[in-house]
């Protein structure tokens, strides 16, 4: 048999000839080195591409393709909302709890001996002089034209911070982050 | 047990839009693979694809299933590509490769040193780095017919080329990156 065609070893390197065609190919195989060298790489750089897998676009890519063709799953706006919010809730409420733990103490502390690592009436108060500072200088804002007094008690203080990191984390979401991103863009 | 393409398009056509995203899964990371050996550039490749399902999803109607959807669906993203490549169309460092059409069956065919060297990894490392540098026409046909595993008769029908000539573009696609390999190897050896 003459040397069969490189084109041909190729194919037969990867499978694609009809088994009488192979079988010939094999034979000559068996008796001459350069047509087993060229098929000995031809499995060497097909095996190397078959290896090479597909490459993977920007993870982003099925979420804005889905949303140009209006199949992404509509996020409720309640969860948008509360995923916003979230931190600052929980914030909100680890003070909240803090000045409920800490007025509940008030006047039964003095003769105790009992030291704990946190002192959380201390915390609270800390906190309750906080919000009333903060409390102080919003309602001065508001005094000419919207006149609202907070109690001093732990749950209207608890509203009250809920309230402003609301009002903190909606300004930053609608006002300053837009804002921030048409700088970065422009 | 996963839907198979067919069973998807059904639903599809019974008004289960969003089990496109299935087929999305299915077809993102190849088709990606298939731009991207087009054009050159990951973006370039992403926006193509995208076009090519929007094409794909709004046309499910006109698809008959007279191919399989994987050879229409890559029918489309190659005509995209295609269309995007335009004058951005670029002369590739193996440009004495693509002339004439076929093979001279003549020529003494370029018999390759030693291959059992070779470190499998070194080698994919290697031929993945050249597969860029190749004509388009021909990493399109490698990717084709290497990563989406179409076969000779299906990436005809995919560029529309003759199966004859995407057999022979296989086959020089092939030969210029052993070539390339071969050549880089031993230029390395004399180096040493």
């Amino acid at each position: 048999m003459n040397h069969p065609a490189e084109q041909e070893l190729f194919d037969y390197a990867d499978g694609l000839l009809g088994p009488s065609r192979s079988a010939l190919i094999r034979s000559h195989l068996e008796e001459c080195s350069r047509c087993r060298a060229a098929v000995g790489a031809a499995v060497a750089v097909s095996g190397a591409l078959r290896r090479i897998g597909p490459e993977r676009p920007s993870p982003q890519f099925t979420g804005r393709l889905l949303n140009r063709l209006g199949l992404q799953e509509a996020t409720p706006l309640w969860w948008l909302f509360l995923r916003n919010l979230a931190p600052l809730l929980v914030a909100a409420g680890v003070a909240g709890t803090l000045l409920v733990l800490g007025g509940g103490g008030e006047g039964t502390q003095g003769g105790s001996a009992q030291k704990s690592l946190i002192d959380v009436p201390r915390i609270a108060a800390a906190v309750r002089e906080a919000v009333g500072t903060v409390s102080a200088w919003t309602t001065g804002l508001f005094t000419s034209h919207v006149s609202f007094s907070l109690g001093r008690d732990a749950l209207s203080q608890t509203v009250y911070l809920a309230l402003l990191f609301a009002a903190i984390a909606l300004l930053d979401r609608y006002v300053l982050g837009p804002m921030l991103r048409r700088r970065h863009q422009g | 047990m996963q839907p198979s393409d067919d069973e998807i398009i059904s639903r599809l056509r019974k008004g289960e839009r969003r089990s496109f995203a299935v087929l999305v899964g299915r077809y993102r990371d190849r088709g990606f693979s298939l731009a991207l050996s087009i054009l050159r550039n990951r973006e370039d490749a992403e926006e193509a694809l995208q076009d090519a399902f929007v094409r794909a999803y709004n046309g499910l109607a006109g698809f008959e299933g007279a191919s399989t959807f994987a050879t229409w669906f890559y029918r489309i993203l190659y005509n995209v590509c295609m269309t995007s490549l335009g004058r951005k169309r670029k002369e590739s460092m193996f440009v004495d490769a693509e002339r004439g059409d076929a093979p001279d069956p003549a020529a003494e065919p370029e018999i390759p040193g030693d291959y059992s060297g070779w470190e499998i990894r070194d080698l994919t490392a290697r031929i993945r780095a050249l597969l860029p540098r190749l004509p388009e026409k021909y990493s399109s046909i490698i990717t084709m017919f290497y990563i989406q595993d179409l076969t000779y008769t299906e990436i005809a029908e995919v560029t529309g080329f003759p199966p004859g000539t995407v057999k022979t573009h296989l086959f020089r696609a092939r030969r210029i990156l052993q070539r390339e390999v071969s050549r880089e190897i031993d230029s390395e050896k004399i180096a040493v």
